[in-house]
């Protein structure tokens, strides 16, 4: 079961590296969009949005932290996580369902969905022990075939959720 | 043994790659129907308007908008209105600002703009930033209200005359352009145009 062990330990820190590469890309890419979306939260004062950058700068620590730590450090990641969540939840319990989450990708509206999925993603930040043994060529095989499988699962679960909003 | 043990791994390599790009295709897929949804008007919730009855009057409103130049609503004008109703909030309605002007220029329309929530600055801040400074642009909470206006984004279209032509929510292009269509084919809601299309077909 150390081979079990660790396809998650590293598969799950390639997953939550993947993912936080994507929402930084996206947030600096689509950087309109996303101020609008970050402004649509109605939590920071107005001077405050002029650092919007600092997010898509932390999250590319994150991924930092992981790289240099070989995944035993997710500290920023789960933070982040648990950042996102949390406004998602307050906005939630303000009534407010037609503001962009400003997650990246597709247009979608925030709904409890996003918070359970950021729960989820926080789950596999959570701080955890490395595995004892290094894991033979085939074992990083798998591990890179699970963590891409679980990639494009994250995203069609982002999409089949953002669809579900419209149809 | 050897052999059975070479087939296991094959089979496993294989079952990878298989399950690997059946997560591609469903991917595609969901983005597919993303867009299917983009072009399916959703039944029924396009023209929900409790005051606004094609062939009527349109309220007539008379206001300065956020340039400060007195703007009118309704009554006899030189062209047709494009009412267009929207909110800082409503991600949709700034996606589709190119695309109402887009319209309005081509079926030569006079397009207004009608704002509400937030405070008047902030939406003369975004005005400017999406260049609508040529553009008719009213800040009124009370105009969407005497149109009966409830999901963003929503467009009225008014005649020459100032009477109610079509009106009803719109996620894009083809919405707006029924609009226009629908009172050519003599429809008042876009409803009543997406059933004569059906029919059609």
């Amino acid at each position: 079961m150390d081979v079990l062990w660790g396809v998650y330990f590293y598969g799950s820190a390639w997953l939550v590296l993947l993912i936080f590469c994507f929402a930084a890309f996206h947030k600096l890419h689509g950087r309109s969009e996303f101020l609008s979306a970050l402004a649509g939260y109605r939590l920071l004062p107005r001077a405050a949005l002029r650092f919007w950058w600092l997010l898509p700068i932390a999250e590319l620590l994150a991924v930092i932290e992981l790289l240099l730590s070989a995944g035993q450090s997710r500290w920023l990641a789960l933070s982040l996580l648990l950042l996102y969540g949390t406004a998602i939840f307050i906005n939630l319990l303000r009534g407010r369902r037609d503001i962009d989450c400003g997650c990246g990708g597709v247009g979608t509206p925030i709904g409890w969905g996003l918070v359970v999925r950021n729960l989820v993603l926080a789950g596999l930040a959570l701080p955890q022990p490395s595995p004892p043994q290094d894991l033979m060529f085939s074992g990083i095989a798998l591990t890179f075939v699970a963590a891409l499988f679980a990639f494009l699962g994250y995203g069609i679960a982002n999409q089949l959720y953002a669809n579900s909003a419209r149809g | 043994m050897e052999l059975i043990k070479d087939v296991l791994i094959a089979s496993q390599i294989v079952l990878w790659l298989a399950v690997l790009s059946l997560a591609l295709a469903v991917f595609a897929l969901s983005r597919q129907v993303a867009r299917l949804f983009d072009r399916i008007p959703p039944a029924g919730a396009l023209s929900v308007n409790a005051l606004l009855v094609p062939g009527e009057r349109a309220p007539l409103v008379e206001s300065d908008d956020i340039w400060g130049i007195p703007t009118v609503i309704g009554g006899p004008q030189a062209d047709l209105s494009l009412l267009f109703f929207i909110s800082l909030d409503c991600p949709i309605c700034k996606s589709l600002l190119p695309v109402v002007r887009s319209v309005a220029a081509s079926e030569a329309a006079n397009l207004v703009f009608i704002g509400d929530g937030a405070e008047l600055d902030d939406h003369r801040r975004f005005a400017e930033s999406a260049s609508l400074e040529q553009c008719s642009y009213l800040y009124s909470e009370a105009v969407g209200r005497r149109y009966a206006v409830g999901k963003l984004p929503y467009a009225v279209l008014l005649d020459r005359a100032g009477l109610i032509l079509s009106f009803g929510i719109v996620n894009n292009r083809e919405h707006l352009e029924s609009l226009f269509v629908a009172n050519d084919l003599g429809a008042g809601t876009v409803q009543q145009y997406v059933a004569q299309q059906t029919e059609r077909v």
